[in-house]
């Protein structure tokens, strides 16, 4: 059964090419000034698997230190269930990078907990037992591999019920998630090539578009104005200096903020 | 009074089941055009040593011959990625290239063969990339296309 295509503005244009081509056909270069804003369906955000094997080629992590797994306490406001949803997906990258069976497994555990809470635990439950088995042989890549297949069916799942509220939330929380490890990596031990990971101002203005477009009546508990507030706080520091890099002191301003904010959405206060 | 609470709930568990229905038919999707990247992908996300690792997400669309489209993506140092593009009709021919964040052009390897064409690129900096796909010949249009990528 063909799903059929959803109708999007697609960003067709002609761009003002450099007249001459290489070899391949391809200009040597395109006006980037003149692409238009991609719809939702043209923004891939990365897992953060895919920065944390970035640093890990500039030498070993202590990424067992940057696990953070407050205890929580669900509630009704679905919300807040679906930002710890992505903050728990980007846990799990982080139990992963620190080959942590236990914690893993009770990744895949809380992970049929919050879809159950968040109503598409059909959905994800062959998933979750996959990040569990996978766990209990040590299966590394395939764990990565279907948390990546969780959080990727959590957000359809959403969309396709219509809750795109909530499907916003679990980016945003799965984004924050991974900065909080990168920059407490970072802050640990920087240097000027790992600062690099954190220049996102495209990442973050696309997540910024995500939480914005969550209606205030969805926006409930005091973690929310934090939350508004972060991603403004965020913009000036998630973009490299004047001299190519991001600061140490903006590094640990990030981790302060990020550590804070998650914490806030873990309470739920 | 009962009768209608009654149906009221058949109704609704009968919806219930249908939303769920068509929930499971709309994840049965089969993409073509993604099923001819995978297959062309496969070599290098079954390397014995280092092989790359498959995204979950991937992006698709429409195409008329002769119209291309950028999408923007975020890459990080030291990572290598391969981005493979695939139409669904076996008679159109594709490519694709990618772009640094000021607009030049930054393949490390690309290939174009018929109706599947790939690059791969290893970023010089952090942050946003030009990924260019382009319908270059084709009998029938549109071209469903689709794009996965794989890192390292």
């Amino acid at each position: 059964m063909r799903k059929l295509i959803p109708v999007f503005a697609l960003a067709i244009f002609p761009l003002s090419f450099s007249s001459a081509q290489d070899k391949s056909g391809a200009p040597p270069s395109i006006d980037v000034g003149a692409i238009p804003e991609a719809s939702d369906e043209d923004v891939v955000i990365p897992i953060p698997q895919e920065i944390f094997n970035s640093l890990d080629k500039l030498g070993v992590q202590n990424w067992k230190q940057q696990v953070h797994q407050p205890e929580y306490k669900l509630n009704p406001n679905r919300s807040r269930t679906a930002l710890i949803f992505g903050l728990q997906i980007s846990e799990g990258f982080i139990l992963i990078q620190a080959k942590d069976k236990d914690g893993v497994t009770q990744i895949g555990r809380d992970v049929i907990k919050l879809a159950g809470a968040l109503g598409v635990e059909a959905a994800v439950d062959q998933h979750a037992f996959a990040i569990i088995e996978g766990a209990g042989k040590e299966d590394w890549a395939s764990v990565r591999q279907e948390l990546d297949k969780t959080r990727k069916t959590v957000i359809d799942t959403m969309r396709e019920l219509r809750d795109d509220s909530l499907a916003d939330l679990v980016t945003v929380g799965g984004w924050l998630g991974g900065t909080r490890a990168l920059s407490a990596a970072l802050k640990e031990n920087y240097s000027k090539e790992g600062s690099d990971l954190l220049n996102q101002p495209h990442l973050l203005s696309e997540v910024r578009k995500r939480y914005k477009r969550v209606p205030e009546t969805d926006k409930r508990g005091k973690f929310f104005n934090e939350l508004s507030q972060t991603l403004k706080s965020l913009d000036p520091l998630m973009r490299v200096n004047n001299e190519g890099l991001i600061a140490e002191d903006a590094v640990g301003e990030i981790n302060q903020l990020t550590h804070g904010l998650s914490d806030a959405i873990y309470e739920g206060k | 009074m009962r009768f209608t609470k009654a149906n009221n709930t058949a109704a609704i568990a009968v919806s219930t089941l249908l939303a769920a229905a068509v929930i499971f038919l709309a994840r049965a999707e089969v993409h073509d055009g993604k099923s001819f990247a995978i297959e062309k992908a496969l070599p290098a996300l079954e390397l014995k040593e280092n092989p790359y690792t498959l995204r979950e997400n991937w992006w698709k669309g429409e195409l008329r011959k002769g119209e291309n489209k950028i999408l923007k993506h975020q890459l990080f140092v030291r990572n290598e990625y391969w981005f493979w593009l695939g139409a669904s009709q076996r008679g159109a021919k594709v490519s694709i290239h990618i772009y640094d964040g000021e607009g030049k052009i930054a393949d490390a390897e690309a290939f174009q063969d018929k109706n599947v064409a790939g690059v791969r690129i290893i970023p010089k900096k952090s942050g946003v990339h030009y990924i260019r796909i382009a319908v270059d010949d084709t009998i029938i249009e549109p071209v469903e296309w689709a794009v996965i990528y794989g890192y390292r």
